[in-house]
Parts: C-alpha cells; structure tokens; sequence
C-alpha cells in the first residue's frame, strides 16, 4: 500500500473529549475551510460523540430499524448508510490536505484503515480488511468505520473505532446498510481494560506514522474553539456559493 | 459552443464515480472554482469544481446514476446563451454515456432511491448560507427573483406518527423528510452564521470582522453564552445595549431574523425553472400522500373569525420592553397559548377519528408547521396545556430554530394533537389549511395587518388578523368550530388572559 502523505510536515492533534455532534461538525467545516486556505496546518480532531445516529443523504431510512426515541437523528452531508456513534467510540476527524501523489482518494481510505490497523495491533488485536468492505474488521467482524468527504483534495470526516462502544445501538439499525453486519469493539476482542483515552495514544502514534508527519503538535481544545471564531470568519472566497461537503460513510 | 464536464479522476483506481447530487441545475451559471456537483467513488465523495465558466447546459448524467471515468456528465454553455441552445447534445455522444449507465447498474444499485435524494444533503450545523448572499449578489440571467413560496405551506403536513402508506413505519420515512430540508444550503463553513446571509448584517460583520475587533465586542455573558449556543459570531450582530453591547436579546432577534431569512431564500431554489420535471425528494412523496389522503378521505370544511390585535400587538412591545423573560415572545407563540386555552375547553378540536370511534386526546401537542426545503416540518410543542406562555415561547424556538439544521428526535416530530400554520410572515390576507391526519383540526394564520374596524360606533385604523380553522366534520361539528374560534379570538383579544 502506498502512503498517501509524502512527509507533511505538520500535524496538529487535537483531543475535544465529547462533543455534541452538529458542534463537532461545524468545526470540522471551519478547520476544512480554513486548511483550504492554507491558514491552519493539518489537524486530527480525537472525539466522543453523545449518541447519535447519521444518516447519509443517499441512506435508506429504512436501516434505521427501531432507534431509540431520544436519540437524535441527522441527515448530515456525506452518502452512505445509516450509522452509530456514542460514548465508547473513538472518533477520528482528519482534516487534512492531499497533496501531489497523495491526491487519491482511494489511497487515502486505505491509509485511515492502516491506521486503524497499525493501532489495534499495539493492543494484541489482529484487525484486517475485506476485500470490497471498507473499514477494519476482525475477522468478519467490524470495529472501525471509515467515511470521508472531500473538499479542494482537503478531508473532512474520518473514522471511527468501537473501544467500548454499547452494541446495543447498533441493534436498532442496519450498520451501513450491510444485513447481518456484527460489530465488535476493542472491549468485546478481549481488551476492556482499554478505554478511548488509551486508544486515543495508540492512534495519534499510527496516525502520525501512517500519514508521515515530522512534527506533531498538541493543541488544547479551549484553543482550538477559540480559534475556531477567528478563521470561521467570512472568508471571502471567489468560488461564491460554498457548498456542503459530501462525506460517504465507508462502513 | 457547448464544452464537456466529464467524470473526474479521483484516484488512480478509480474506475467509475456516481453522482450523488449536482449543485447546479440547467441554466445556472457557472464560474470557474464554483463546486457543480458531488461525486462519489467507492463511497468516498468529493466536490467537484468547475474548471470553466458558462451556462451549465444539459446534465446528461442524473443524480444516483455512475458513469466511468471520463465521460461526459454535463455540458456547459456559454454565458447568457439559453441552455437548450447553447448545448445541442451531437446524439451520438448523448448514447456513449447512457450505454455506460446501463452496463453500471449492478454496481451502483445501492437500496436507497438515489433519484429521490435530489439535494437531499443535510448539512447539519447552523450553516452559513452563503449561498444565499452570493446568489443574491450574482448578476445574471440565472438569478431568480424572490419568489412567492407559498406552496408549500399548503400543505402543512407532514407529520408520520403513523405508518406511511408504503407500508414503513412512519418514522424512518419521516427522517428520510429531514433530508431534505437542509439541502438549499449547502454550505461548508463554520458553525457561525446562517447570519451572514442577512446581507445587512453582512455588512456590519465586515466592518467588524478582525479577529483584533472581535476581542473588544462587548456582549454580556448572557449573550456571549447564547451566540455560543446559537453557533452565531459575535461580531455579526449589532449591539442595541448601551455603547452598542449586545444583549442576550439581540442574539435571539438575530437568530429569529436568520430563520426568516433562510425561510425565504430556502425554498426559492427547489421550485426549479419552467419547463423542468423533478423527482420527488422522500418528504415531497410523504407530502403528496398524506395530503392527499386527508383531502381524500376527510370531509373538511372551514371558519373563519377577525381577530382584533391591538391589545396583543401593545402586549407584545410592552412584554419586549419590560424584558420581563428570557425570550420574546411571538405572535406565533401567543397564537400557541391562545389554541391552547381555547382547545381545553372544546376537546374536539383535540380529537381523532379513529375506526368509526372519536378519540378526543388527553394533552394538547401542537404542532408548528415549519416550512424547511421543499417541504415542511412539524416540531410538537407537547402538553400545551400545563405550560406558560414563556415556556412555550422557549421550547418553540428550539424547536422551531433546529429546523436549519435537523438534529430532531422522533419524539420532537410526532404526537401532535393539532397543528397550526402561520403564513403571518408573508402578509398573506387569508387561507384555509389541509388537515393533518390522524388530527382533527389545523389552524391557519394570516398576517396581521391594518384594516378599517369598528369602535364605539366610529371607523378607526385597526389591526387585525384572520384565522381559519379547517375541521374534520367527522369528529367536529360547525357549531364546534365556531365557538371555538370564538374562544380563541377572546383570549386573543384580552391577551392579559394568556398570562394567568
């Protein structure tokens, strides 16, 4: 597999503890405009959301079987199925720019799995991929979700790891639209000594090595919400009318 | 002259890539950098730029269908030229692609109905409609005026609390609505501000944009925490506190102004140009059969009453004055308070028929009609009857304002006992509403406006507005409605009432 990062420079890391998800989103939108604009290096958002399920826009809503009655539902912009994210869940938001060969979106799937991969081996799990079936698996189990959306070659959107993840959500829908689709977590593998703080480490590392970063840099979430005011300014851009961005839900 | 767009390579493993959506339509014109369309590949999707500028002529590849990589998707005209004309499609390049298409399904043959998702991007966060600015701000022959969008608020229904007609439980059916709300303002950007799109505010948020100026702002901590919550910049709003502070109140004025706004803007772009055919978004179809079920099946009939607003009108200012709550409070949620009342004491209006047995329901929920993108919404306001007027006033914005952005539990859009629909905001005279089943009743409100009255004997200037209500005549009799309304304009008119 190629690496899709040839040595950036950069990486900001950012872990925003839990984060309600039309929040979360909004920020993404923000740093993705403002990488675009070359005002931000690349950033890795680390999250937990409240839980929600997220339909894509192409979803059938047919998949959201029996949700439960309190827990929000979002249309959000990003093809794909139906999918579940809560306490438990590691939340990955890359919002990175490609750049020259990495400028692929398909490699570039395959590098968040590795990702994925890379940092579920450090805990004893031997994660892999199925042939057409985007996301990690164990065996024919899923435990990672991946689903980008691209804007100007930057992402937006990302992953997602069931590290103690409560199944029982999952119960309630078709995970990404797949019959018979048995997710798993890192607890239910044989590591629920391991919480999405341990995970968390695991994944800034493989990241950071997967996508070659030189220099990684911590930054505070207060920072990060504080600055987020700055570059979500009108940024008058000559494109005009910005569109959403469209994620897909890899599931 | 017409030139191709062509499917994008995406990566070097890209074979085939389906179009999820196309942001521009026939007639559009296109600038160079302007996003046209959403591409997907092997589930991960990207937004396409044009590289060139012109009349997008002819989209010969639909939403939900794939093509390979390299044929044509679109055509582009030149700029000003009439669409049809400018790209007369050499047939047979008009055949290579559909020939692509064909040999395409199996793969793109995913269970939803693509074809029906026609902008059904649901961009969740309180967005910046930008769109809307640069739109309004575009010169040429695309631009369409404001347009009168009244069509979809005649049909303020759409509320799936039971199963729908396919056969699905009401519920997904009814989230597959929510989609399609958003999607007139596909945005990117930031949490910030559908604000900006208030082009006068748009103004003021330049003068004031630096990030060194935004650390002056002066706003109370109030406000600071609801522009927070309301994703709004600070910067944007204009301060009515002393030396140009903003108040928690100018936050929530802001905000409301937003949600007229987008409400204008919104439905503009999705009546689509003359002569054009559309595919039914998911909430259109669920539109189109609840409310012609309810015509269908349920023997309306309808009263009128004038409504004397002078006392609410003066309420109205002088609750706003005394800041007496946290919230204004609107016409629209007097109108709530006021059906409320009225509805405790004429329990039809509250009522279902239900397999040939009236069930008359034991908590007023209503339900606010919401117009949203090619559709509407109808957030329930639940036990109506145990809450105050502010109460009401609070919990109807949150629900009303999550309209821009979605995010509704299933609890939120259903349960509704009545409904009420207000075109007040579009000066509407007059107009009768379709029942939404299984409800009894729907109230439609016109706009308050000034009209000669009678008082002591002599005509003076007054303000007045007219309600109608629309009865199911299964469940309620004229004589019902009637003293019903009576009610209601009694409690309107003596709006000290709504407060005890």
């Amino acid at each position: 597999m190629e690496q899709a990062a040839q040595a950036a420079p950069t990486l900001r890391i950012a872990r925003l503890a839990t984060v309600e998800y039309s929040r979360a989103l909004a920020l993404q939108e923000g740093l993705a405009a403002a990488r675009a604009r070359g005002a931000v290096p690349d950033t890795l958002l680390l999250l937990e959301h409240p839980s929600v399920f997220t339909l894509g826009r192409g979803a059938d809503a047919r998949y959201l079987l029996n949700p439960p009655r309190e827990v929000p539902v979002y249309r959000v912009s990003r093809g794909g199925q139906v999918t579940y994210h809560g306490p438990g869940q590691l939340v990955g938001y890359p919002i990175v720019k490609l750049e020259g060969r990495a400028r692929d979106v398909h490699d570039y799937l395959r590098c968040l799995e590795q990702v994925m991969i890379d940092a579920l081996l450090q805990c004893g799990i031997a994660a892999g991929r199925r042939p057409g079936l985007t996301g990690v698996w164990v065996e024919e189990r899923k435990v990672g979700s991946i689903g980008v959306g691209l804007r100007r070659w930057v992402t937006m959107h990302g992953f997602a790891l069931n590290v103690a993840t409560d199944g029982r959500f999952f119960e309630t829908i078709v995970p990404c639209g797949i019959a018979g689709c048995r997710m798993t977590s890192v607890a239910a593998e044989g590591r629920a000594d391991l919480g999405v703080t341990e995970m968390a480490a695991f994944i800034e590392r493989s990241f950071t090595t997967v996508f070659s970063y030189r220099q990684v840099v911590t930054v505070e979430a207060n920072e990060l919400w504080t600055a987020s005011r700055e570059f979500s300014l009108p940024a008058r851009e000559a494109s005009g009318p910005d569109p959403g961005l469209g994620a897909v839900c890899q599931c | 002259m017409a030139r191709e767009i062509t499917m994008p390579k995406l990566s070097d493993t890209m074979e085939e890539g389906k179009i999820l959506r196309w942001l521009k339509h026939p007639g559009d014109t296109i600038r160079r950098g302007e996003a046209i369309a959403e591409v997907e590949t092997d589930k991960a999707d990207m937004i396409m730029e044009a590289f060139d500028e012109g009349v997008l002529g002819e989209i010969v590849l639909k939403e939900g269908e794939s093509a390979k990589v390299g044929v044509v998707i679109a055509r582009l005209g030149e700029p000003g030229k009439q669409a049809a004309q400018a790209a007369p499609a050499p047939p047979a390049a008009e055949a290579r692609p559909r020939q692509k298409i064909g040999a395409a399904p199996a793969q793109s043959s995913a269970p939803a109905p693509p074809a029906a998702v026609r902008g059904a991007l649901a961009a969740v966060p309180p967005k910046r409609t930008a769109q809307g600015i640069a739109e309004a701000g575009q010169p040429g022959a695309s631009q369409s005026p404001e347009p009168a969008p009244a069509e979809p608020q005649q049909a303020p229904v759409q509320q799936a609390q039971e199963g729908g007609a396919d056969g699905l439980s009401g519920l997904p059916e009814f989230y597959s609505g929510l989609s399609a709300h958003s999607s007139a303002a596909p945005t990117t950007v930031p949490a910030p501000p559908p604000a900006r799109a208030v082009a006068a505010k748009a103004e003021t948020a330049t003068a004031a944009a630096t990030p060194a100026d935004a650390a002056k702002l002066k706003a109370s901590p109030l406000a600071r925490r609801a522009a927070e919550e309301a994703g709004i910049d600070l910067a944007t709003v204009r301060g009515t506190g002393p030396d140009g502070r903003v108040t928690k109140r100018d936050i929530d004025n802001f905000v409301r102004e937003q949600q007229m706004f987008r409400f204008r803007r919104l439905i503009a772009p999705r009546e689509g140009a003359l002569g054009t055919r559309q595919e039914l978004t998911p909430m259109r179809r669920t539109i189109a059969q609840r409310m012609a079920a309810s015509k269908r099946e349920i023997p309306h009939f309808y009263v009128t009453v004038e409504v004397d607003m002078e006392e609410a009108v003066r309420f109205k200012s002088s609750i706003e004055a005394a800041e007496l709550f946290d919230e204004d409070i609107t016409y629209n949620d007097i109108v709530i308070r006021a059906c409320a009342l009225a509805i405790c004491r004429h329990s039809r209006m509250n009522a279902s028929f239900e397999d040939e047995t009236v069930v008359i329901r034991p908590h007023v929920n209503i339900g606010v009609a919401v117009a949203v993108e090619d559709g509407l919404l109808i957030p329930v306001i639940r036990e109506c009857e145990r809450l105050s007027l502010p109460e009401i006033a609070r919990i109807s914005h949150r629900l009303v304002g999550k309209a821009g952005r979605g995010g509704y539990t299933a609890d939120e859009l259903s349960g509704g006992t009545f409904t009420i629909s207000n075109m007040g905001m579009l000066g509407i005279e007059h107009f009768a509403a379709v029942i939404n089943p299984p409800q009894a009743a729907i109230l439609a409100v016109s706009a308050i406006k000034e009209r000669p009255v009678v008082r002591n004997s002599r005509i003076v200037v007054g303000r007045t507005m007219m309600v109608t209500v629309s009865c199911d005549h299964r469940v309620i009799d004229g004589v019902v409605a009637g003293r019903f309304l009576q009610e209601l304009k009694r409690f309107l008119e003596n709006p000290a009432s709504l407060l005890v």
